[in-house]
């Protein structure tokens, strides 16, 4: 089969859906090898992002295939979701990992290498929230340390990856995806995934104001701002209160798990 | 924006006790931050450790510290210099101001107990000098071991650099200017000290990777002009943009549109002016 010709059976649908059932359901290694080089270019495409970083691109793409193949035996066909939208955030959650273990190229103290991982996912998510970057001011606001702490996180991170945020991940596409896109919302979601059934249940354990919060943010995808004039709270508030129900429902799933 | 002055050429027969890296600020709390940052640059030129760079740090942040509450008039503050210079083997810092002179900070009774003071800066740098300059201000110099200090790092002859005049009014709301050599520590210390200064400027993490290769760029610019130039920075900060001012001649950035940046050149100086994003 071409490559052309697994992109057409994967547009179609049925191509992906049969192998991914008799993956799961039957065990077919074949299938799976099969999904797996469908969805390689996409592996490869992602690990290119990082080839300035001083990591081989071997290295890179071994770990993005990982992911990939997690990606595989995760994803939930039921969702109704095509496997290449779960596949992104795995692959680039598995990435990250990867660059938190062993990937700084140069030394960084420990706890700002966490500081300047905390920065950087701060980043994504307040310009998916105010679709525009956020100036370092409004970083330390939100993340509650001094401008200084986010300046040298964010030095910290010029040595750990020289990929701009903006940078077009699949310009090859028709549709252009950033990496903020991709890193951002998805990742939120991917977020929820994995925390699974316990959070559906965890949900119903928040007060009446944070779940209606959560729905409005995470099922209606309303942005903060939005969520704000609806219940009558600022911008401001409303992040918090996402950020501690977040953290609750993180804490109640670990509990159960 | 207000203009960086005509040019002057000053500073043409340093000597080797010169320092490598001089701040102009002003003694606000703020200013304390990027003297800090530029302590950075250097320990990433020196490739100090990290306990090493604490140890520094902690001193000259009781040292800045006590010229932006004690050296000045609570509604009058004034300048603060720091100097950095190269020896084999130490680093020497001297902190010092135009203020009301070293009784003054000596005798001030060290409120609510938990703060550092004198003497924990003399225990923890290997050599620490007061001098009172004259009529006005204080002088602390510190010296600190810091192991192998790598030649090229070591002015063994005389550095020149040319000064865009700065009116005081700039360091004053906000500005600096930064003096360094050689190249390499210039590079560092002029993207370190503008990144602060932007971040100040509520700039975004893209507006100051364009800070930190315009900076870079310039160290670049100037040390190419020489082996012992260095280099002269005034920096010029106003709402969601800087300013860099220097004899730098950036033909190779004019063209860069990925940055937020204008450059113009007058007189022989050249602006760099570059946006938030």
């Amino acid at each position: 089969m071409t490559y052309q010709a697994l992109v057409d059976a994967r547009q179609t649908g049925h191509g992906e859906a049969e192998l991914l059932a008799r993956w799961h359901e039957h065990g077919d290694e074949r299938a799976r090898d099969q999904l797996v080089r469908m969805h390689l270019p996409l592996a490869r495409k992602l690990a290119r992002r990082y080839v300035r970083s001083s990591e081989p691109f071997d290295d890179l793409l071994q770990v993005a295939s990982l992911g990939l193949l997690k990606a595989i035996d995760r994803f939930d066909p039921e969702r109704g979701a095509p496997l290449r939208s779960f596949a992104v955030p795995t692959i680039l959650g598995e990435m990250r990992r990867y660059f938190r273990d062993c990937g700084w190229s140069v030394h960084v103290p420990r706890g700002a290498q966490e500081r300047a991982l905390r920065v950087r996912d701060a980043q994504i998510r307040l310009t998916n929230e105010l679709g525009g970057e956020p100036d370092v001011v409004r970083l330390a606001e939100y993340l509650e340390i001094d401008v200084e702490q986010v300046l040298d996180a964010l030095y910290a991170l010029r040595s750990y990856e020289s990929v701009s945020l903006d940078a077009v991940v699949c310009a090859e596409d028709d549709e252009s995806v950033s990496f903020v896109d991709l890193l951002g919302g998805e990742d939120e979601r991917f977020e929820l995934v994995e925390l699974g059934a316990v959070a559906a249940a965890a949900i119903r354990e928040l007060p009446r104001r944070e779940q209606l919060m959560v729905k409005l943010r995470y099922i209606d995808e309303l942005t903060q701002a939005e969520i704000a004039t609806r219940v009558g709270l600022s911008q401001m508030q409303v992040s918090r209160v996402l950020r501690r129900s977040l953290e609750r429902l993180q804490a109640i799933a670990q509990e159960e798990a | 924006m207000t203009s960086a002055g005509e040019p002057i050429c000053a500073r043409s027969n340093a000597s080797p006790t010169d320092p490598n890296l001089t701040l102009e600020l002003w003694s606000r709390a703020g200013d304390v931050v990027v003297v800090r940052q530029a302590l950075a640059a250097i320990a990433e030129v020196l490739e100090l450790s990290g306990p090493d760079v604490a140890d520094i740090a902690t001193v000259l942040t009781e040292a800045c510290n006590n010229v932006v509450v004690h050296a000045y008039p609570p509604d009058e503050p004034g300048p603060l210099n720091v100097e950095f210079a190269f020896a084999p083997g130490l680093l020497v810092v001297t902190v010092s101001d135009l203020g009301c002179g070293i009784a003054a900070h000596h005798e001030e009774p060290r409120a609510g107990g938990g703060r550092l003071g004198i003497p924990m800066m003399v225990a923890l740098a290997r050599s620490v000098e007061f001098s009172d300059p004259g009529q006005r201000g204080t002088r602390v110099q510190f010296t600190f071991d810091v192991g192998t200090v790598e030649s090229d790092l070591l002015l063994d002859r005389p550095a020149w650099t040319r000064r865009p005049q700065l009116a005081e009014d700039h360091v004053a709301a906000g500005g600096a200017i930064v003096t360094a050599s050689p190249g390499r520590l210039a590079a560092v210390a002029l993207a370190r000290v503008a990144r602060v200064l932007a971040g100040r400027a509520r700039f975004t993490a893209a507006g100051l990777e364009d800070v930190d290769r315009v900076s870079r760029q310039i160290a670049r610019e100037v040390a190419a002009e020489g082996p012992h130039r260095a280099l002269t920075c005034g920096i010029v900060v106003a709402p969601r943009s800087i300013e860099l001012c220097t004899f730098a001649r950036l033909t190779s950035i004019e063209g860069d549109e990925s940055a937020a940046l204008e450059v113009s050149n007058e007189s022989g100086i050249t602006r760099a002016m570059l946006g938030a994003r």
